[in-house]
């Protein structure tokens, strides 16, 4: 297909319907946008949002319906028939190759400088400024991926998209990884940029949806359920069509609680995997009964407070009293019968063993107690009933016991990862962006569960970059940056404004 | 002082049929796939590039070119097979391990029936002879070390900073190094990922077929069932040794061959030290510097051994 320059002043896609094994993933969609309008896509996790744009985009073949630019209908066999015809997506996670520079990266797509024996690499880098002074988007063209924070990757992926000449941009939940103010910022800069652009936008977080989008196109289940435009409706009829039912977000209410302090870290270091300091004297209490959500840009110190803690990454020096005991460097084991709860950051690969079935999974931690084996041998009846029990007091949502613990989907996953840890009776839980990527339905019923435990006494580190989730829960919240507190907030203290400022490493008010 | 000059000048050609091979596993394992039928390939070369001198020109006068027919029918019978690994691995996603053991034996088992059939007994070649360079062959000391070699030694040598340049400056080595890294982001920005991969094996396999031919024609002279002696796995210990490198796998190559050219020399010397523990040393040593060298995962492929899956959701 030839590389055109045109304008892409309408695109519409017709029935498209695609079929996974067992999934109907698309279920005869069609939706238009034209010129310089924003349409946002919005939709649960496993709404077909992003099957979709895969389609527009030439990464999956639709088995039916078709595509149509300015009124023509197009096929596009590849991604570089939609590049050709003027489409670019960033996708949600990025598509970057980490071990290369920004520059070698653009230039991976960027045809015009593949000479047969060089690299044209000053061409190219003649188009990131172009592009990067057209749009006010500044990159370092030289810096590794590796290198840089998830925002500026971010940014590398969008000039690498209009370098690359798209005149329709797609982004797939551009905002999930971002700080507060940095979205903000790319929220202007889309503002800006759909003057001649156009834009398709999918989110599930409906604030933005509101700020941005003109149009707004709801999916659920692989079919599209309502169109309309964006001014006409509030948030919460928004989030009521997407799910499909009322969505109730629970709110902490309760009075502070008086508990004892029953994990207290004294001057912690820890070290990164790159071997620097990832904590530097770190400390934080946490009391019986309460939760403390512990606020900051993922990469300040949170993966290695939660692995220190529980016995997973070696403690350089400092304490952590856990009811009394110093279980610093103590074995996970240890840690774990001490009565300690985790919910990691990584559900697929620390929370589960993909392969195990479900009910395999939900006595991971108890394969030695009494409950569950006898002598050397598991008591399947035991497990069975486990499971069964489980199953339905945690609403997981799969087929049978059995089935591997890896194909569930991710609410589903985390559920099982929350059933176990909390049917332990911990003495104490650490929770790891609990509802990170998971769908409105999910996490309110994983909220509900967390103010549950905490009601029954249960304190509860909570880390999440997400805002609203730790102001909804938490009775204090405290700001990490670099591996530092930088502030504990009672929770009257603590709004969206104040902890942004903190998260980006201002410690007092005065300066902003 | 002669003692070392001999090692070091023994040692260097001892390096190439190491340093062709695993520069070929580089340009595979920087595409995203490991290639343990090196082994096997280079068999085939060995057999492949003496086949030629030995049976249609044996001690002739044009022996040269009949040499240069074999190392060609050696590379283009190893770029078969890597392509033929790729069918495997690449388009039907068998485990690349379990293929790579599987290409091994195929290659060694094949090359030595062949050998059996057409040539029968051990039978040497008049091969590839060495080529001073005039002039810098007589400077003392570095003259035999670096310059008295075969052609072969030399272009080798050269073949290192033009892999580098290949990797690193063109944009086939681009795409072999994104496919190798992130095959999901090759493929969104419009790269064949699956076309990519099966053209580094087929360089891969063409320079393994190359390594045997070497060893055959150049460095031992003849062949037999155990010419390649562990060599294509060595190459690709190699890779991970040179973290992927052009310049550090050619240190790793040296380093190996070094070792084993100092263990000839203890044997030859007649110093009094139990022979099987000097044959040892080299791959002792191989040993003892992997499990020290430590893992750069920011450098490395990182979706080695990974085959890829547009469609397969994650």
């Amino acid at each position: 297909m030839e590389l055109t320059q045109k304008k892409i002043t309408n695109l519409r896609v017709e029935h498209i319907t695609k079929r996974f094994p067992g999934v109907l993933a698309s279920d005869d969609i069609t939706l238009e946008i034209s010129e310089g309008q924003i349409l946002a896509l919005v939709g649960e996790n496993g709404a077909g949002k992003t099957t979709l744009m895969n389609i527009l985009m030439g990464l999956y073949q639709p088995d039916e319906g078709r595509i149509l630019i300015n009124g023509e209908e197009v096929h596009f066999r590849s991604p570089n028939d939609a590049f050709a015809a003027g489409l670019g997506m960033v996708h949600q996670q990025y598509m970057l190759v980490a071990n290369m520079t920004v520059l070698e990266n653009i230039a991976l797509g960027f045809k015009a400088a593949w000479s047969p024996y060089k690299l044209n690499l000053e061409m190219v880098r003649d188009r990131i400024t172009e592009v990067a002074k057209k749009y006010g988007l500044s990159v370092d063209p030289d810096a590794y991926i590796w290198q840089l924070s998830v925002g500026e990757q971010q940014r590398v992926e969008l000039v690498k998209t209009l370098c690359l000449g798209a005149r329709f941009l797609i982004l797939d939940e551009p905002t999930s990884a971002l700080t507060p103010q940095e979205t903000d910022e790319l929220i202007v800069l889309l503002k800006n940029m759909s003057s001649e652009l156009s834009i398709i936008f999918i989110s599930h977080k409906l604030q933005e949806v509101k700020d941005l989008s003109d149009k707004i196109t709801i999916l659920r289940h692989g079919a599209v359920v309502f169109e309309g435009n964006t001014h006409e409706h509030s948030p919460s009829d928004i989030a009521a069509l997407m799910t499909g039912h009322e969505v109730d977000l629970p709110l902490n209410e309760e009075p502070a609680c008086e508990g004892i302090p029953v994990l207290d870290i004294k001057s912690l270091n820890v070290k990164s995997d790159r071997g620097f300091l990832a904590l530097n004297d770190l400390n934080l209490t946490i009391c019986s009964g309460e939760i403390v959500g512990l606020a900051g840009v993922s990469g300040n110190g949170q993966r290695e407070l939660a692995e220190s803690i529980n016995g997973l990454r070696k403690v350089e020096n400092g304490e952590i009293q856990f009811y009394g005991e110093n279980i610093a460097n103590k074995s996970p084991h240890h840690i774990i019968e001490a009565g300690m709860g985790y919910i990691p950051e990584e559900r697929n690969t620390e929370g589960i063993v993909p392969s195990f079935s479900m009910k395999e999974n939900l006595i991971l931690k108890d394969t030695e107690h009494k409950e569950f084996s006898r002598y050397a041998f598991l008591k399947n009846k035991a497990i069975d009933k486990n499971a069964e029990d489980l199953r339905v007091k945690f609403d997981i949502r799969s087929p049978n016991i059995s089935i591997a613990a890896g194909s569930l989907s991710g609410g589903n996953i985390q559920k099982v990862i929350l059933a176990r840890e909390i049917s332990r009776r911990p003495k104490f839980l650490i929770a790891v962006y609990p509802i990170r990527g998971l769908d409105l339905g999910a996490a309110e019923f994983i909220h509900k569960q967390l103010l549950e435990i905490r009601h029954e006494g249960i304190g509860i580190l909570l880390i999440s970059e997400e805002l609203d989730e730790i102001l909804d829960l938490s009775d204090r919240v405290a700001v990490i940056f670099k591996g530092q507190i930088q502030k504990v907030l009672a929770r009257k203290d603590a709004n969206r404004r104040s902890l942004g400022i903190l998260m980006a490493g201002v410690k007092d008010d005065q300066t902003v | 002082m002669n003692f070392i000059v001999n090692i070091l000048s023994l040692g260097i050609p001892f390096s190439v049929a190491l340093l062709i091979a695993s520069l070929g596993e580089m340009f595979n394992q920087r595409a995203g796939v490991f290639n343990l039928g090196c082994e096997g390939i280079m068999a085939m070369g060995a057999f492949l590039g003496m086949l030629v001198p030995y049976s249609i020109g044996q001690g002739g006068p044009t022996s040269g070119m009949y040499n240069v027919l074999g190392l060609g029918l050696a590379m283009v019978v190893g770029a078969l097979l890597g392509i033929f690994f790729a069918f495997v691995v690449v388009t039907f996603r068998a485990p690349q391990g379990i293929a790579g053991i599987g290409l091994q034996m195929f290659g060694v088992g094949t090359a030595g029936t062949l050998f059996r059939h057409f040539i029968g007994g051990t039978q040497s070649v008049p091969g590839i002879g060495n080529l001073p360079i005039p002039g810098l062959s007589k400077i003392p000391l570095i003259g035999p070390i670096f310059f008295s070699h075969n052609i072969l030694v030399y272009l080798a040598f050269l073949f290192v900073p033009l892999a580098w340049y290949i990797l690193f400056k063109t944009p086939w080595g681009l795409r072999v190094r994104a496919v190798g890294t992130n095959p999901r982001a090759a493929d969104s920005i419009g790269i064949q990922v699956n076309r990519v991969r099966y053209q580094a094996l087929a360089v891969g396999g063409a320079l393994a077929g190359l390594a045997g031919a070497y060893l055959s024609l150049a460095q031992v002279k003849m062949f037999s069932d155990e010419i390649i002696a562990g060599r294509g796995f060595i190459a690709v210990a190699l890779v991970y040794f040179g973290h992927w490198h052009p310049v550090k796998i050619m240190g790793g190559a040296l380093l190996f061959s070094l070792a084993q050219a100092l263990q000839l020399a203890i044997q030859g010397q007649g110093i009094n030290f139990p022979y099987e523990f000097a044959v040892m040393l080299p791959y002792v040593m191989v040993i003892i510097v992997l499990a020290f060298s430590r893992e750069s995962q920011l450098l490395g492929p990182t979706s080695l051994g990974k085959s890829f899956n547009r469609e397969k959701r994650v």
